[in-house]
């Protein structure tokens, strides 16, 4: 699998059936890398996600195809094991976008959270799925941090950082089999991301 | 070793395909849990086998419990399906009051006999009790029970049907020591919704899983997500 980012390509390599991507954020920043990456690959993709976000995931018509499981919807946010349950049910070969741990942080602890996650890893281990997933890191404490990574095969980290009142995005490769690698300037324009210079 | 299915897939897989025949079992779990939904589960299971099966109900009114169960799909209108409404409403009597207790303990001898009656009379695999509780809580005395219950146990045994027992008390009784399987219903409470549990605590003669996985009481009955855990 690939994300379709050029530069974010090179330093990742092609990612093998059965990694879980994890992208460590600020809010929703860097939601487009996900997009991207289901645009590259939408004729086997699934999002699972906010209501919010399958509705403006619709209006893009090279996600047309792409098949929701709607955080709300489809399963409460209670209901950990349906959310398990669906994405064991998945093919291998399929990308999965997984858009909605940081409403689940306000429903479940951190821990619970985690452990859910760890399950999601092992079920994208075990049926050859990629899984892309993106979490608001203001909303775990480092120790929890530290393990969601540990159950993931690639982080991507993003940050921000204010420059004289002008805001600088850094993107990095935090863990990956091919290594990590220094910040570089992550620009996000009109929805299309590019990922510029090395930044420090 | 031959297994029969409870009807509910997951819960099948959970013991490891199935109950093993000719035994008893005791389902527990408080109310709304889906006990007899499970029971009738069962015993469907048989009636779609061309099995007939026997259900008593000692709680909940027959007409209304067909009534719903009708709404779950289920064909309890099959002749293979003989409901017996041995409430004790039924006959007027008002339990919880405490006044008529040893008339109603008397009624579980009245109750065995009946019961062995039909299964001398007729050929049933499948056998539902539903609840014991009732029974447990108009015998005085403890020890009567055990024996009454032990006695019951003994005499259903002869007619080879696999037979399920309800009980809405948590605690552990002896009827779980008596019992060759244990399947418990909880509810758990997350951020103010229902979670469903259902665990098998005790299997004899076969190995099962022993981890609580998720179930939901559903338009069509019980389905148990025997691959999920509640988190």
């Amino acid at each position: 699998m690939k994300f379709g980012i050029p530069k974010l390509d090179e330093l990742l390599g092609e990612i093998p059936e059965g990694s879980v991507v994890l992208i460590e954020t600020l809010g929703n920043l860097g939601e487009e890398i996900v997009i991207e990456a289901l645009k590259e690959n939408s004729d086997k993709s699934i999002a699972f996600v906010t209501k919010r976000l399958k509705e403006e995931l619709e209006k893009i018509p090279e996600l047309k195809n792409m098949k929701y499981i709607v955080f709300g919807e489809d399963f409460a946010p209670q209901e950990l094991f349906k959310i398990t349950n669906k994405l064991r049910q998945i093919l291998s070969g399929y990308l999965v976008g997984l858009f909605f741990l940081q409403p689940l942080l306000v429903f479940h602890p951190q821990e619970t959270v985690y452990k859910f996650f760890s399950e999601v890893s092992s079920i994208t281990h075990d049926n050859k799925l990629v899984l892309i997933a993106i979490l608001d890191k203001r909303l775990v404490d480092e120790r929890t941090l530290a393990m969601f990574e540990n159950v993931s095969t690639h982080v991507i980290e993003i940050a921000e950082e204010l420059e004289k009142f002008r805001v600088i995005r850094g993107i990095r490769v935090k863990k990956s089999p091919k290594g990590s690698s220094g910040f570089y300037e992550l620009i996000i324009r009109n929805g299309k991301v590019t990922i510029g210079e090395p930044l420090g | 070793m031959t297994r029969i299915s409870t009807g509910v897939k997951g819960l099948d897989k959970m013991l490891n395909g199935g109950l093993i025949p000719g035994r008893a079992y005791l389902v527990k779990g408080g109310p709304g849990s889906g006990k007899t939904t499970l029971c009738i589960h069962f015993l469907m299971e048989g009636v779609k086998r061309g099995e007939k099966v026997l259900y008593i109900t000692l709680e909940e009114p027959i007409d209304i419990l067909k009534e719903d169960m009708r709404e779950m799909g289920f064909d309890v209108d099959n002749p293979l399906f003989v409901g017996i409404d041995a409430t004790p409403v039924k006959e007027k009597r008002s339990f919880f009051e405490g006044m008529h207790y040893e008339e109603f303990a008397k009624g579980f001898n009245e109750l065995i006999r009946a019961i062995k009656e039909r299964l001398e009379g007729e050929e049933f695999t499948r056998v539902v009790i539903d609840p014991i509780t009732m029974i447990k809580l108009t015998m005085k005395d403890e020890l009567e029970y055990r024996r009454t219950f032990l006695g019951f146990l003994k005499e259903i045994a002869k007619y080879n049907v696999t037979l399920l027992i309800t009980s809405e008390i948590y605690e552990m009784g002896i009827e779980d020591y008596l019992v060759s399987g244990v399947i418990e219903l909880r509810t758990f409470e997350v951020g103010g919704k229902t979670v469903r549990g259902i665990k098998v605590v005790k299997f004899r003669g076969s190995n099962f899983d022993e981890t609580i996985r998720p179930y939901k009481i559903t338009g069509n009955g019980i389905e148990v997500y025997s691959e999920e855990t509640i988190l």
